[in-house]
C-alpha cells in the first residue's frame, strides 16, 4: 500500500504524462489530471490561471465527430473541469464520480485519485461558497444540496420523473453519504446561468473579426490580461477546429472540413456555416441557450434561399442537424431557442427561419431544443398553426410568451428601459433575462408550503419535527388572521434574505476568481472595462430566486383564515397535529380545508390571497437587490420539477394536500383544487401581477385534437388569456405516455383533459375502467 | 317535476343545477359556459348525465373509491332514524330509497366516494359567473348554453338565464330534448339565439329507447321552427341500437328542412356508464362498444345515400 499523497505535493503534471500512455491505470482519468496540473502550476490564481484551465478544459470536452454529424462539435464533460454553467459552476469537481473511481482503483492510481480529491476539497468552488456561509445560512441550508450531475453528465435538467430520480440518487449528506433529502424550506443553488453569446455579433465579425477587435482593445492599453485571456480562448477555439478539421477529413467528410476551414478565416457566409461558428462559440463559451436564432441564423437562411444554394427541405435537414446537437448536450431544462417577438430585425427572414424551425422540432420529436415563440400583435397566424400543429403531433414545443405583456412587466420588474426590455430572453426554465447584457442566475430556490409550516409551527416541520427555520412565532400565538400574516411575512423574509445572501455571495467567490472572458467579450461593457460579466464587466448583474407552491401555500393561507381563525374548528394544537399525522383520523377537518376556496376557479376570495401571497413573495424578493448589491432580484414561478421533489417531503398543508404530494406548479392552481374549467385557472392567473418578477409558466395539457380539428374554438382561449394579462402557456399534447402516467399518478396530471365523445374530461376524474379505455384508444389513434 | 316556477324566500328565480362548465368547447358556437340543469322527462338508454334525470340533489357513490371505513354509515345514523349506508364484511350498502340527500354522509367521506349532485342556485348568481368569460366568448363567438338534463323542464328558471344573459349582449344556446309543451317556445324564442335540438330515435322506436313518444318533441321542433329560431340537429348514434333506417331517413329529411342550420352526429361512447354506477343504476348499454370512426363513416355514407346536408360530427 502507497502512503498518501499530500495534495500539494502531489505533481499532477507527473501523472498526467503517464496517464497518457493507453493502458496507464489513471488513463480513464488523464483529462482530469492535465486539467488538475495546470490549476496546480498557476497557484496564484486570476486570469492567467483561467485563461490556461479553460483552454485546457476546452480540448478536454470536445469530443470526437461522430458518423453523421452535419457540424463538429459533440461534448463529453470531463470530471474535473471549468465550467460556465453546464454542471457547476466554475473550478469543478464531480466528487462521486472521482469518489466511485477511488473505491475502484488499485493500489498504484489510488493515491494520485485521493489527491485529486483532497485538492479539489480545497478548490472547488461550490465548496469555496459553503465556507464562507453565515451561521445562519449554514443552519437554514445544512445539506450539501448543489446542482449536482447525474450520471454520465447532464444534470438534473431532465423530465420531472428522471429529474426526481436523478436528485434523490445522487443527493449526498455533509457526511458524503447518499440519502433521500430531508424536509426544507429552501436551498441555494451553486451556478451561474443563461449567458447568451451575441452570436448576432459573432457571426458578422467571424473569428478573425473578433480577434482584431479584442486586439484594438488592448492596444488601447489598461486591459491587457482580460485582453489576452479572450485571446487564449479564442486560440483554444481556433486548436479545436484544426482538430476537428482533421477529423472530418478522416472521417472522409470533405464537406464538413471546408466549413470548418472557412469560419477559421473568414466570417460565415452560409446557415451552415454560421449554426458551425455558433456551435464552437457554444463549446468554448460552455453556455446553454441560443438566444434569439431567427435574428441570428435567420438572414444567413434567407440568403442562402434567396440564392438559391439550399432548398428549404435542405434547410430543415441543416437545423436538424443543430437540434441533434443540442439534444445531446443532455441538459433539457435549458437548451433554449428563441424566435419572433418585438425589436427591429429582419421580419422577413424572421418569419422563415420560425416557419422552418418549427418544422426541424416536427421532425425532431424531442425534449430539446426548447422552441419558443414570443407573440405579437403581428404574428402571422400561419405560424402560430404550424406550431399547433407540431404540438398536436407530440411535441412539447413550441411554448408561447406574450410581448404584450412581458416587455412592459419585464421593464418595471427589472427596472429598466423598455427599449432593452423588449429583448428579454427566458431562461431554461423561463426566468428573464437581457442577453449580452445583464445576467440573472436563479441561485436558490423557496419551498413556499414549507415557509407556511414553519411559520404555523415555530420554524418546523410538523411531520419529521425537524428545524427549517428560525422560531418566529406560531400560530398558537396568533389570535387573528392578521397575527398570522405578521409571523408568515416574517418568516417569508427571513429566508428571501438569506437566499439573496448566498446569491450575492456566489457571484462575489466567482467573480473573485473567474472572469469568463469570452463569455464576457460579448456582454456589453466588459470588453471596454477589460471585467468579466460577473466582476462589474455589466451593468445589470441580478439574480432569481425559484418559488415552489405558492399557490397551494396561499390556498393554505384562505383555509387557516376560514376553517381556523373564523370558524374556529380546532385549536392550534389539534391542527398541527392533524399535519403531523397527515390527517389520519381528522378526515372532517380536512374536508373542511378542502372546501375553502381554493386559487383556479376564478373565486375571489381565494384569488385575492393568491394576489397577497405572490406580491410578498415578489416584492420581498425584489427589494432584496439593493440590500445584496444586484441591479435585481426576482421571483420566478417555474415548473421544472422541483415541486414534486420538495413535495415528497412536505408535510401535509393547510389546504388539504397530502404529506407527499407534489406541490403547486408554476403558477398554477394546485393539483386538482381548479374545477370550473379552463377559463376559470386562465382568469385567477391573470389577476396575478407580472411586473414584480421575472417570470411564471403554466402548463396546459390537451388533446391533439384541440389543436387541429378544433383550432379554430381552441386557439382564441389562449388569446383572450393573453389580452386579459398572461404571460405565457405551454401546451402538452397527451399521449399514450402520459395517460399511463395519469393513471399511476393521478396528482401530477390535475389538468389533462381529454376529449372523449361529445365533451372534454378531466382524465384522473374518470374511473379507473375508463382511464385505461381512453389511454387504449388514444394509443390507437382514434 | 321541478317545483317550478322556483322564486324563493327573497324573491329571485333559483333553479337547480349538476354543473356549470366553463370553457366548454363543444356545446355550441366558440368558447362558451354551459349550465347543466337537472331534471329530465327522457331517461335514454344511451344517456351520458343520468345524474341529471331526478329534479332532486343526490348523492353518487363510487365504489372504486370507498374505503370500507363506515364513516357514512356512522355519520348518517347521527342524523337520521335508521342509517343509508352499512359496512359488512367490507361491503359498502346503500339504501337510495331511504336517502333524503342531506349529504351528511358526503361531508364525513374521507375518501371523495360519496359525492352530492344537484344544488339549487339563483340564476343571478349564474349570470354573475357567466359574464367573468365574456372576453373569451367575444373572441370565439361563444356565449352561455343551457344543456342537462332537460332545460325546459325548469321553464322559468331557463326563461331567467336566457332573458338575463340576453339582456347582457351574450350570445344564448338551448340544448333542449324538446319534450315540453309547445308554448314554452315562444317565450323562449325572443331570448335564444340557437337551439342544440336532440333528435334520437325513430317515431316507431323512440319510446322504447327514449322513454317517451316522439309526437311532442316533433311538435315542439316544429315551433322552435316556426318562431324562426336556428336549429342544429344533435343526433347520438349508437351502432346497432338506435341506426336504423327509418331514423337517419328522418335525420336526413329534417337536415333539409329551413331553419335546421346543421345536423351533429354525436357517436355512442361509454364515458357516462361510470355514473350509471355511481348512482346505483345498472346501464343497460354495457355490452355496446363504442362507436369508432368506421362507424362515423358509414352513417355518412348512409346520411349522404339519404341526401343528408350540413352533416358534422359534435
Amino acid at each position: 500500500m502507497n502512503a498518501p499523497i499530500a495534495p500539494a505535493s502531489c505533481d499532477f503534471a507527473f501523472w498526467a504524462d503517464a496517464a497518457a500512455a493507453p493502458g496507464h491505470p489513471l488513463h480513464a482519468w488523464r483529462r482530469e489530471l492535465r486539467f488538475s496540473a495546470i490549476h496546480q502550476a498557476h497557484p496564484v490564481g486570476g486570469l492567467e490561471r483561467e485563461a490556461a484551465c479553460i483552454s485546457c478544459h476546452i480540448a478536454n470536452w470536445a469530443a470526437p465527430i461522430q458518423a453523421g454529424d452535419f457540424y463538429a462539435g459533440r461534448l463529453d464533460h470531463p470530471s474535473i473541469g471549468l465550467a460556465s454553467e453546464s454542471v457547476s459552476v466554475g473550478y469543478y469537481c464531480h466528487f462521486p464520480n472521482l469518489e466511485r473511481a477511488i473505491l475502484a482503483a488499485g493500489s498504484e492510481a489510488r493515491p494520485v485519485l485521493e489527491a485529486l480529491k483532497a485538492y479539489w476539497d480545497l478548490h472547488d468552488l461550490v465548496q469555496q461558497v459553503r465556507r464562507r456561509y453565515s451561521d445562519a445560512q449554514r443552519q437554514t441550508y445544512p445539506d450539501n444540496a448543489q446542482y449536482s450531475w447525474g450520471p454520465g453528465g447532464g444534470g438534473l435538467q431532465g423530465l420531472p420523473e428522471a429529474f426526481i430520480d436523478a436528485f434523490v440518487t445522487t443527493w449526498r449528506r455533509p457526511d458524503g453519504s447518499a440519502d433521500t433529502p430531508a424536509p426544507q424550506v429552501g436551498f441555494p443553488l451553486y451556478r451561474i446561468a443563461g449567458t447568451v453569446p451575441d452570436y448576432a455579433r459573432a457571426l458578422s465579425l467571424g473569428l478573425p473579426g473578433m480577434r482584431a477587435e479584442v486586439e484594438a482593445r488592448r492596444r488601447q492599453g489598461g486591459v491587457d490580461r482580460f485582453c489576452a485571456a479572450i485571446l487564449a480562448q479564442l486560440d483554444a477555439v481556433d486548436a479545436l477546429i484544426g482538430r476537428y478539421q482533421a477529423e472530418a477529413l478522416a472521417l472522409g467528410d470533405a464537406t464538413l472540413a471546408q466549413v470548418l476551414g472557412n469560419v477559421r478565416v473568414l466570417p460565415p457566409s452560409t446557415l451552415r456555416e454560421a449554426i458551425q461558428l455558433f456551435w464552437l462559440l457554444l463549446q468554448a463559451t460552455g453556455t446553454l441557450n441560443h438566444g434569439r436564432m431567427d435574428v441570428w441564423a435567420g438572414p444567413f437562411l434567407q440568403r442562402d434561399l434567396d440564392a438559391g444554394l439550399i432548398s428549404e427541405e435542405q434547410a430543415v435537414e441543416q437545423l436538424l442537424g443543430a437540434w441533434r446537437l443540442m439534444l445531446a448536450l443532455k441538459n433539457s431544462a435549458n437548451n433554449r431557442i428563441i424566435c419572433l417577438g418585438e425589436g427591429d430585425h429582419d421580419r422577413r427572414a424572421s418569419h422563415t427561419f420560425t416557419r422552418l424551425a418549427i418544422e426541424a422540432t416536427r421532425r425532431h420529436h424531442a425534449k430539446a431544443p426548447a422552441l419558443t415563440l414570443r407573440l405579437t400583435d403581428d404574428t402571422p397566424q400561419d405560424l402560430i398553426d404550424a406550431a399547433l400543429a407540431c404540438l398536436a403531433e407530440g411535441n412539447t414545443f413550441p411554448i408561447f410568451l406574450n410581448d404584450r405583456v412581458n416587455v412592459d412587466a419585464y421593464a418595471t420588474a427589472a427596472a429598466i428601459p423598455r427599449e432593452l426590455a423588449r429583448e428579454y430572453f427566458p431562461l431554461g426554465c423561463g426566468e428573464y433575462t437581457l442577453p449580452y447584457r445583464s445576467m440573472n442566475t436563479p441561485n436558490g430556490t423557496i419551498n413556499m408550503a414549507m415557509v407556511l409550516l414553519a411559520a404555523m409551527n415555530h420554524g418546523c416541520d410538523p411531520a419529521s419535527g425537524r428545524r427549517v427555520g428560525p422560531d418566529l412565532g406560531g400560530l398558537d400565538g396568533c389570535a387573528t388572521f392578521a397575527d398570522f400574516w405578521h409571523v408568515f411575512t416574517a418568516n417569508v423574509t427571513f429566508h428571501v434574505e438569506r437566499l439573496a445572501e448566498a446569491q450575492a455571495l456566489i457571484y462575489q467567490v466567482v467573480g473573485a476568481d473567474l472572469a469568463f472572458p469570452l463569455t464576457s467579450y460579448f456582454y456589453h461593457g466588459c470588453l471596454e472595462r477589460g471585467l468579466g460579466l460577473i466582476q462589474g464587466g455589466i451593468d445589470h448583474l441580478g439574480g432569481t430566486l425559484e418559488g415552489y407552491g405558492d399557490m397551494g401555500c396561499a390556498d393554505g393561507l384562505t383555509a387557516l383564515d376560514q376553517v381556523f381563525f373564523r370558524e374556529r374548528a380546532c385549536d392550534a394544537t389539534t391542527l398541527i397535529d392533524a399535519l403531523r399525522r397527515d390527517f389520519a383520523g381528522a378526515d372532517a377537518l380536512r374536508q373542511r380545508m378542502l372546501a375553502a376556496p381554493k386559487f383556479g376557479n376564478d373565486d375571489d376570495v381565494a384569488d385575492a390571497m393568491a394576489a397577497r401571497v405572490h406580491d410578498l413573495l415578489c416584492d420581498t424578493t425584489r427589494a432584496q437587490a439593493r440590500r445584496v448589491g444586484l441591479s435585481s432580484y426576482l421571483i420566478v414561478c417555474i415548473n421544472n420539477g422541483y415541486h414534486y421533489y420538495f413535495g415528497r417531503n412536505t408535510s401535509a398543508t393547510p389546504d388539504g394536500r397530502r404529506h407527499g404530494q407534489a406541490l403547486s406548479n408554476g403558477n398554477g392552481p394546485m393539483a386538482g383544487a381548479d374545477h370550473c374549467g379552463l377559463t376559470a385557472v386562465l382568469s385567477s392567473m391573470a389577476k396575478l401581477r407580472a411586473d414584480h418578477h421575472a417570470g411564471a409558466v403554466h402548463n396546459v395539457s390537451v388533446t391533439p385534437r384541440l389543436l387541429t380539428r378544433e383550432r379554430a374554438r381552441f386557439w382564441p382561449l389562449v388569446e383572450t388569456y393573453f389580452a386579459l394579462g398572461g404571460t405565457q402557456i405551454m401546451l402538452t399534447p397527451v399521449d399514450p405516455g402520459q395517460l399511463e402516467d395519469a393513471i399511476a399518478h393521478p396528482e401530477r396530471h390535475p389538468n389533462l383533459l381529454v376529449r372523449v365523445g361529445g365533451y372534454s374530461a378531466r382524465f384522473v376524474e374518470l374511473c379507473p375502467e375508463l382511464q385505461r379505455d381512453i389511454a387504449t384508444r388514444t394509443l390507437h389513434g382514434a | 317535476m321541478a317545483p317550478d316556477p322556483a322564486i324563493d324566500a327573497m324573491g329571485r328565480t333559483t333553479g337547480t343545477i349538476t354543473d356549470l362548465h366553463r370553457a366548454a368547447l363543444h356545446d355550441g358556437p366558440g368558447i362558451r359556459t354551459t349550465v347543466f340543469l337537472k331534471g329530465c322527462p327522457l331517461a335514454c338508454a344511451w344517456c351520458h348525465n343520468p345524474e341529471t334525470w331526478s329534479p332532486r340533489p343526490q348523492v353518487l357513490y363510487s365504489a372504486w373509491k370507498c374505503t370500507s371505513c363506515a364513516g357514512c354509515a356512522s355519520a348518517c345514523a347521527a342524523v337520521s332514524p335508521k342509517s343509508c349506508h352499512a359496512v359488512a364484511e367490507g361491503t359498502h350498502g346503500f339504501d337510495r330509497a331511504a336517502c333524503t340527500s342531506c349529504q351528511t354522509c358526503v361531508t364525513a367521506c374521507p375518501s371523495g366516494a360519496l359525492t352530492a349532485t344537484g344544488r339549487s342556485v339563483s340564476a343571478a348568481e349564474i349570470l354573475a359567473t357567466v359574464l367573468r368569460d365574456r372576453r373569451y366568448y367575444a373572441a370565439s363567438g361563444g356565449g352561455l348554453t343551457l344543456s342537462g338534463g332537460e332545460p325546459q323542464a325548469q321553464p322559468a328558471f331557463t326563461r331567467a338565464l336566457l332573458t338575463l344573459a340576453k339582456e347582457a349582449g351574450i350570445h344564448t344556446c338551448l340544448d333542449t330534448s324538446g319534450h315540453a309543451p309547445v308554448r314554452i317556445v315562444s317565450e323562449l324564442a325572443p331570448v335564444t339565439d340557437l337551439v342544440l335540438f336532440d333528435w334520437k330515435a325513430s317515431a316507431t322506436r323512440h319510446r322504447e329507447l327514449t322513454g317517451v313518444d316522439q309526437t311532442a318533441i316533433a311538435a315542439q321542433l316544429d315551433a322552435w321552427l316556426a318562431a324562426g329560431v336556428p336549429v342544429r340537429l344533435r343526433c347520438p348514434l349508437v351502432p346497432g341500437i338506435n341506426d336504423d333506417d327509418e331514423h337517419l331517413a328522418g335525420i336526413a329529411a329534417l337536415s333539409r328542412r329551413a331553419g335546421i342550420v346543421g345536423v351533429d352526429l354525436m357517436p355512442y361512447h361509454r364515458l357516462g356508464g361510470d355514473k350509471w354506477a355511481r348512482l346505483g343504476l345498472e346501464y343497460p348499454l354495457a355490452q355496446v362498444a363504442d362507436a369508432g370512426p368506421d362507424a362515423v363513416a358509414r352513417w355518412r355514407e348512409r346520411l349522404q345515400r339519404l341526401d343528408a346536408v350540413a352533416v358534422g360530427e359534435g
